[in-house]
């Protein structure tokens, strides 16, 4: 019953014990790069295993139980729309990482903390219950925090890596708190679709722990997704990371962590859809407008992807709230597109960094004055990275363009309902549009400009191919999901259809 | 299947007592060490509140809760560590090089 579901779990679980025995092979032959090509072929199989499932879409929810009557594992789209991601950019992060990180120590550390993450992430979308939902993300948390600190001899990284751990550590902690009430009040059920039906018409003393809940849930696994009064540690161990890592964490799998587990409460009891769509429109502005201020290449990246959950949130917001299905699909497609835009920005970004600091010496990141005129000497690179930021920044026909319209008509939709917020809503996510263009315009500018000093750049050339094949597939899949997003909207359309219908569709 | 007895809402209080003890502690105390403590003290609170509600699942949830507690004190401490080496010092006013 139901093996296949549990199939990719294996499978990254053997990775883990496979790629650190090829880095510890590869470090006795002098070979730093066998770990992760290992890496990046047990990512790739794990991509066909969630293909097998994927054509049998049929059969979904396909479900899966260690013992009689428990469900452990539940495969539906939202599932397999997190999953293909994050296996998608883990055999590109894997193979970026090959030539990135040959400069490293201790790679037979980082290949099976990758596989580790990205365990945890696809198993937030295929967890059936709360309780297994937050081992996966502790378990994806956890990887997270060392990897962010993995280069310890840097202060900052250090740094950051500390505050990251104690503030994220307090919010996993507060979510759980909120489950333990959820626990409480269904008798001991933590299932998605039993909590469903407990919770359904409460009244009372146990709406109030209800409320408790919910707002804990929120702020418990907002710090993940970076909802702006609860950002802090974002900005600083964006950078601090290896870019690599920066591109996984970038797919926010705390954002699915966060809409499974509030979806199970009534929308006409608690207003939740609403509440998140509010901090939303704060954590858009907010964000864009310190990018706007920062001098540094990761830490505007860093501030722009605080920026985008605030679109995500949005777009979902809306649509858990007043049954908005266009809503739903828009906040969904933007996950995937995101994804892939700010990892191919992030991508760019360390393939700078990397060729500047073989030439100058060690650096922990660009500052824009820094890198001023180096698209003469890497072209190719720097078209990507102004490709992304035209993406981010919401330009047709890229991808980034079409998850932002559909959630600027989910503002739209919801105007019948709401009225003149509806238009403010819809304006916020329209308005934060031009605010980014406002930082990736004068970025892509900067790139191209005539350097400061004449010989600079002397002897910089474009980086080699191991590092520029994720980059250029990654600018493919920005550029087609842009003009096919058909190909994107096949997996977010189920997945939100199935959100409409759990939020109660169209009241 | 509410759980709503007495003894359930005194062992809630007693819970989130412990948790925000443990915020407090992170919040006011200017060590590291203890900055994890408080951690500890807070998921503390959480184990307290599954095991208040009395039921027979809650105890195999909360031996899981330990061992991913135990894991994240790990990784935390192999931080300060780090931290330490570097600074000489458990001071977090010391960590400087970011703004908090």
């Amino acid at each position: 019953m139901g093996f296949e579901a549990i199939a990719p779990f294996l499978i990254l679980f053997i990775g883990i014990f496979a790629a650190y025995f090829a880095c510890r092979v590869g470090a006795k032959r002098d070979n730093p790069y066998i770990g992760g090509y290992v890496t990046a072929a047990f990512f790739a199989i794990t991509l066909y295993s969630v293909y097998l499932l994927w054509i049998q879409r049929d059969l979904f929810p396909i479900e899966f139980g260690l013992i009689e009557g428990l469900t452990h594992l539940r495969v539906d789209a939202l599932s397999l729309l997190l999953a293909f991601v994050v296996l998608t950019m883990g055999f590109l992060v894997s193979i970026y990482s090959i030539k990135y990180m040959d400069r490293d120590t201790r790679l037979e550390v980082y290949y099976p903390l990758l596989l580790s993450l990205a365990a945890g992430s696809i198993g937030i979308g295929f967890a059936a219950d709360m309780f297994s939902l937050y081992v996966f993300f502790e378990l994806m948390a956890i990887s997270s925090y060392v990897l962010v600190a993995f280069r310890v001899r840097q202060r900052e990284t250090v740094e950051a890596g500390f505050k990251y751990i104690i503030l994220s550590g307090i919010g996993s902690l507060i979510a759980i708190f909120g489950i333990s009430i959820v626990f409480a009040q269904t008798g001991g059920q933590l299932d998605f679709v039993i909590v469903r039906e407990a919770l359904a018409g409460l009244t009372g003393a146990s709406l109030y722990a209800a409320y408790v809940a919910v707002f804990m849930i929120i702020i418990g696994f907002g710090v993940k997704v970076s909802i702006v009064p609860l950002h802090t540690w974002l900005p600083d161990a964006y950078p601090a990371a290896p870019v690599a890592i920066t591109a996984m964490l970038a797919i926010k799998p705390g954002l699915v962590a966060l809409i499974k587990c509030i979806s199970v409460f009534p929308p006409e009891q608690i207003p939740y859809g609403l509440i998140l769509a509010i901090f939303a429109v704060i954590t858009m502005f907010t964000a864009n407008f310190m990018a706007l201020m920062q001098r540094n290449l990761k830490r505007l990246l860093a501030y722009s992807s605080i920026a985008h959950a605030g679109y995500m949130l949005l777009g979902i917001g809306l649509g858990l709230q007043y049954g908005v299905l266009i809503g739903l699909t828009g906040g969904l497609f933007h996950i995937m597109t995101h994804a892939f835009m700010k990892g191919l920005a992030f991508l760019c970004a360390g393939a700078i960094i990397y060729t500047l600091a073989k030439k100058i010496g060690e650096r922990k990141s660009a500052d824009l004055d820094e890198i001023r005129g180096i698209g003469h000497y890497m072209p190719i690179t720097c078209l990507s990275l102004s490709i992304t930021g035209l993406a981010l920044s919401g330009a047709p026909p890229l991808s980034g363009f079409m998850s932002e319209w559909l959630i600027f008509r989910a503002g739209l939709e919801v105007m019948p309902v709401i009225g003149a917020w509806g238009l403010f809503f819809a304006s916020a996510a329209i308005l934060n549009s031009f605010l980014s263009l406002g930082y990736y315009l004068p970025l892509i500018r900067t790139l191209f400009l005539t350097p400061t000093e004449e010989k600079k750049f002397e002897g910089i050339r474009e980086v080699s191919g191991v590092i520029l094949i994720p980059i250029l597939i990654m600018v493919a899949i920005t550029v087609l999901l842009g003009i096919f997003p058909q190909m994107g909207l096949e997996i977010a359309h189920p997945a939100a259809e199935m959100l409409y219908e759990i939020s109660g569709g169209g009241r | 299947m509410v759980v709503e007895t007495a003894s359930y809402m005194i062992n809630v209080f007693a819970a989130i007592l412990l948790f925000f003890l443990g915020i407090a502690c992170i919040l006011t105390q200017r060590n590291m060490i203890k900055a994890i403590i408080g951690l500890e003290i807070m998921s503390k609170g959480v184990l307290l509140s599954f095991i208040a509600t009395g039921i027979g699942l809650a105890e195999a949830l909360v031996v899981i809760l330990i061992l991913i507690d135990a894991v994240l004190v790990a990784v935390a401490m192999s931080i300060v560590i780090a931290a330490y080496r570097h600074y000489g010092s458990l001071d977090i006013e010391k960590l400087t090089e970011l703004r908090w």
